[in-house]
């Protein structure tokens, strides 16, 4: 098992900043005697690492949580801490969350992963994703994970956030390729996209190299964290020794059986969907070690190209 | 007027193009500065501002500026001065600046309504009206937002704009107002 590190930002506003290992309780997660509910975000995330971890046997993950709920400061405590100690940390896997996006501060902490001994595998989503990005430094990352707005923005040279995106979101549906082909030509995508969305892509430099599209559960799509949920299942996947590949295309199958198995509606909170993880994970892993005899689900797990 | 920062041209010196207004922007130090400013300006009939990208040199990757006609110049500062959210910086602009996206797009559920902006959902049960969700984004305040407002009637709940302080709260509140009027 390779060690895991994952950093973000809480909406606590009492917390500065929290190290150490996570622990998921139910709805909520502890690190260092602290309780967070998983409600979406990198605590979901977080939540749905340590299910994966637990169900694969594997330890639980390390954190560096800034509490922040928009005004900058627990974001910089988070950029100051990796800047400083990442040089010295061990960390084979660094998955990279929840931030308030600050070009330079993010620059510098390239700087200290290339002082690293050993370069970890870079993921990136949600605030992190969108600095690297705007940075101009997508490139240094292994693996990103939009959703399908999201995606908007890596294929917009011009955008510096999301927010900022043009084009027609009704047509991404349709038309992904073109824009994961210009995400990764203009430099703003990691050399693996992982497109969230009714179909799911695994893309490698710039071409669809997977698809995930059943089971369909349409009302996954309004729940907050559901996109969280397969980073932190593919972060915990990639620790445990799985290819980049494989371990998004099992993260996307298992998110949407865990929505399966949790019968949702677009009223359903996160905590849910998590808590069928290891069921999840059981029937993916079942299925792709060729000698499942499990139920199906809904047809076939996935079509690589 | 000791905040009135220097007036300079943000890209090559080019004069505007001849017919156009003059443009002037103001920088500020944070999002919800300039989302304050944009309402004081709004609620004083300053109505030919608009909110758009900063220039490359001045972006940190979540913030936004206020485009202006020049010709306003004293009056805005004045009204921002004022109500004491001055901006941190003034100056020239004679390019095209970027412009948040105002597309929406709706899902309908049967008892739920999705409205979707860039890259933020909001949920709402259409009978109560309640918000039941909110995903996407990737800003710190965005869990944030979702505790303050899940659970709340969309119409009385305080809005991404009053509570939020990044990009993704602003496109929250596109698609929260979107919302709102479709369920009005």
């Amino acid at each position: 098992m390779k060690s895991l590190l994952l950093a973000g930002t809480i909406p606590d506003t009492s917390l500065d900043l929290i190290c150490g290992a996570a622990r998921l309780h139910g709805d909520s997660i502890t690190i260092d005697g602290r309780i967070f509910p998983v409600n979406r975000g990198t605590a979901a995330m977080i939540g749905a690492v340590c299910s994966a971890a637990e169900f694969l046997g594997a330890s639980a993950p390390d954190c560096v949580i800034g509490g922040d709920i928009g005004k900058r400061a627990g974001s910089r405590e988070v950029y100051r801490h990796l800047i400083k100690f990442l040089p010295k940390a061990g960390a084979d896997v660094l998955c990279l969350h929840y931030i308030i996006p600050e070009i330079g501060l993010h620059n510098q902490v390239l700087t200290a992963v290339r002082k690293m001994k050993t370069k970890p595998v870079m993921i990136a989503d949600a605030g992190f994703m969108y600095v690297a990005k705007a940075s101009g430094q997508a490139s240094s990352y292994d693996l990103f994970l939009p959703d399908i707005g999201e995606l908007a923005f890596l294929a917009d040279e011009k955008a510096s956030h999301p927010a900022y995106t043009r084009g027609f979101l009704t047509r991404l549906e349709i038309e992904p390729q073109e824009l994961i082909r210009k995400s990764f030509e203009h430099g703003n995508a990691g050399a693996y996209l992982c497109v969230k969305g009714r179909i799911d892509y695994i893309c490698k430099n710039g071409s669809i190299i997977q698809r995930i599209d059943e089971p369909v559960i349409e009302e996954l799509e309004p729940i907050g964290g559901t996109g969280d949920t397969i980073t932190g299942m593919a972060a915990a996947l990639i620790a445990n020794g799985m290819e980049i590949q494989a371990a998004c295309a099992a993260a996307c199958r298992a998110n949407r059986i865990a929505g399966l198995l949790a019968r949702p509606t677009p009223a359903t909170q996160i905590h849910e969907i998590i808590a069928k993880i290891p069921d999840a994970l059981d029937k993916v892993l079942c299925e792709n070690s060729g000698a499942c005899d499990c139920a199906s689900f809904q047809g076939a797990n996935s079509n690589a190209i | 007027m000791g905040f009135l920062k220097k007036l300079i041209s943000s890209t090559n010196g080019d004069p505007p193009a001849e017919g156009s207004v003059d443009q002037g922007l103001l920088i500020f130090d944070s999002v919800n500065d300039v989302i304050q400013a944009e309402a004081t300006l709004k609620r004083a009939s300053f109505l030919d501002i608009k909110v758009v990208a900063p220039p490359p040199q001045y972006r940190t990757g979540c913030d936004l500026a206020i485009q202006f006609p020049i010709i306003e110049r004293m009056g805005i500062v004045r009204e921002l001065d004022n109500s004491k959210n001055p901006p941190r910086d003034i100056i020239h602009v004679n390019e095209e600046l970027m412009r948040p996206t105002e597309i929406c797009s709706a899902k309908d559920f049967g008892q739920y309504l999705m409205v979707r902006s860039a890259n933020m959902k909001i949920t709402v049960e259409k009978e109560t009206k309640k918000i039941v969700n909110i995903s996407g984004g990737g800003c710190s305040d965005v869990p944030y937002l979702a505790q303050q407002m899940i659970g709340q009637n969309l119409f009385t709940a305080a809005s991404p704009r009053e509570i939020g302080y990044t990009l993704c709260a602003y496109t929250l509140e596109i698609a929260f107002e979107e919302a709102r009027r479709r369920l009005s």
